[in-house]
């Protein structure tokens, strides 16, 4: 498995599968914290979904599918807060009627292309061999934005997404940090639906973290943990997929999966250990 | 010094059709402690969310002589609930770390602010701790240190004694009393803990949708009083010659 892993890195489509891996994996690791503390894992997952609609809707049109894409999402992901403030209804009713619908648009869109089914699979499941130049560029500009931005608004996100009270209380601007954390998620979702799919790419974003919550000692260890465990995911899931011939993202998602459980056998182990000393 | 008034204060939510609050009027000394005391339901928890501005309100509110829109930085509050998921590993010094965003001190002088407010609470010894491992009175000491660390001249809580044993409250009360006398701080809570409200607060406002009544703890809290709150069937023991 080792060797056919070190002969890949020779082929540029899989620099470029590991790179975006990677990249992706620290990103959302660090994104995936706060949807864990926001409770808004379901968020996501629609959020990825809608993707799909973008994708035909740019394959339709002709434009670079993950540009129709990024817009399609970040305008869903601005878009649903706003619209649950107006009308009142409760966001898991809201993810309930998105989710379909935009697969419902994705799948009809891609109907009407021709010999559409593969790609639909691709999009929906990933495919290493999918990442291209473009898309890499896109995760690496995004990888670069963060990175500069997180550093400025880090605390006052993190208190919006556990207090919502207490950072209105201390003056803190809710709906521009809403606004921010809506976008960096709508942009990391779509950026990774080549590798692994809309239907995976929640993997990413809720399984990390999960995983580190059950550990940390405290926030900044969830901070720092998340990405790591995000990137033995990659790491792994990648190294297994291709040892094993079976497909990146579901690989990928399944061994974060055997990692929480092992998290989680862990956590009980240690408890019962304690107790016996 | 007035350190609150209030006037006319009304609250109606966008999902209700009646009003929550109405007409609510009352000011309050800097320095004291006031209790707003009143059934479920009757408004107390509306007027301190309002005087903090987290709802919407019609009438005016003045803290400190400045309008609420300014008052930034003036109010800490402790909310009736720890309002962070258990599960989420956050330490009590991550947790005060957060309650001073905003503020412009610098670091050196934030870590003293931190490590001087957990001293006041005494949980300077769990002050690296996850809250998920500390007791239910401890972590609503630490609500009231996230209050406390930006100094501010008004503290308002609402039913802080939720989930808290007789003893944690009595110790939770007895810190309020030594905030408003040896600190200035003013303090305004809703409760309907009447034997601790007796002992502890400077002033009573006993609410109904309004102000039914207000004074000292003895004025206000009577038989006749207790009838209007509560309605028929419930009666005030302890000081028989108020009943």
């Amino acid at each position: 498995m080792l060797q056919d892993f070190t002969e890949l890195l020779a082929y540029t489509f899989f620099q470029r599968a590991l790179i975006a891996g990677l990249l992706l994996a620290i990103l959302a690791g660090i994104v995936g914290v706060f949807t864990l503390i926001r409770k808004a894992s379901f968020f996501g997952d629609a959020v990825a979904h809608s993707a799909l609609a973008g994708v035909a809707i740019g394959l339709f049109f002709a434009i670079d599918p993950l540009i129709s894409a990024a817009i399609y999402a970040v305008l869903i992901s601005l878009f649903l807060p706003w619209f649950r403030k107006q009308t009142g209804f409760s966001f898991d009713s809201l993810l309930a009627l998105l989710l379909p619908v935009s697969m419902g648009i994705g799948v009809i869109a891609f109907s009407l292309l021709p010999g559409y089914q593969p790609n639909l699979l691709s999009f929906l499941f990933g495919n290493l061999l999918a990442v291209t130049s473009s898309d890499l560029i896109f995760l690496g500009v995004l990888f670069i934005s963060v990175s500069i931005l997180l550093p400025f608004i880090a605390k006052k996100l993190l208190l919006v997404s556990l207090d919502e009270d207490q950072a209105r209380l201390l003056g803190i601007n809710i709906p521009l940090h809403e606004m921010i954390y809506h976008f960096i998620l709508a942009l990391t979702v779509v950026s990774g639906v080549r590798l692994v799919g809309v239907v995976l790419i929640n993997a990413f974003l809720v399984i990390p973290p999960l995983v580190v919550s059950l550990h940390a000692k405290s926030i900044k260890q969830l901070f720092i943990y998340s990405p790591i465990i995000a990137l033995v995911s990659v790491v792994g899931g990648i190294g297994l997929s291709i040892g094993l011939d079976l497909p990146t993202g579901a690989v990928i998602a399944v061994f974060a999966g055997f990692l929480f459980l092992l998290s989680v056998v862990l956590k009980k182990v240690k408890e019962q250990i304690a107790v016996l000393l | 010094m007035t350190a609150i008034t209030v006037t006319n204060l009304s609250v109606r939510y966008p999902t209700e059709n009646s009003y929550a609050i109405e007409h609510v009027s009352f000011s309050m000394k800097k320095g004291t402690v006031g209790v707003l005391l009143g059934p479920n339901g009757s408004g107390k928890s509306t007027v301190i969310k309002a005087l903090l501005g987290l709802v919407e309100y019609e009438g005016t509110v003045s803290i400190v002589g400045k309008h609420r829109k300014n008052t930034h930085g003036h109010i800490g509050y402790v909310p009736q609930r720890y309002p962070i998921d258990r599960s989420i590993p956050i330490t009590l010094h991550e947790f005060l770390e957060l309650g001073l965003l905003n503020c412009d001190h610098s670091s050196k002088e934030k870590e003293k602010m931190i490590l001087s407010v957990l001293k006041k609470v005494d949980l300077i010894d769990k002050k690296n701790e996850r809250i998920a491992d500390i007791s239910g009175g401890q972590v609503q000491r630490l609500l009231l240190a996230r209050a406390l660390v930006h100094e501010p001249e008004i503290l308002m809580l609402d039913e802080p004694e939720a989930g808290v044993d007789v003893e944690g409250e009595r110790i939770f009360y007895e810190l309020l009393t030594k905030l408003a006398k040896e600190d200035n701080v003013t303090v305004l809570l809703a409760s309907h803990e009447i034997a601790l409200v007796r002992q502890f607060a400077d002033t009573v406002f006993c609410i109904k949708k309004n102000v039914v009544c207000a004074g000292k703890p003895e004025q206000v809290l009577t038989a006749e009083v207790f009838k209007q709150l509560y309605g028929e069937g419930i009666q005030l023991f302890g000081h028989a010659h108020h009943t």
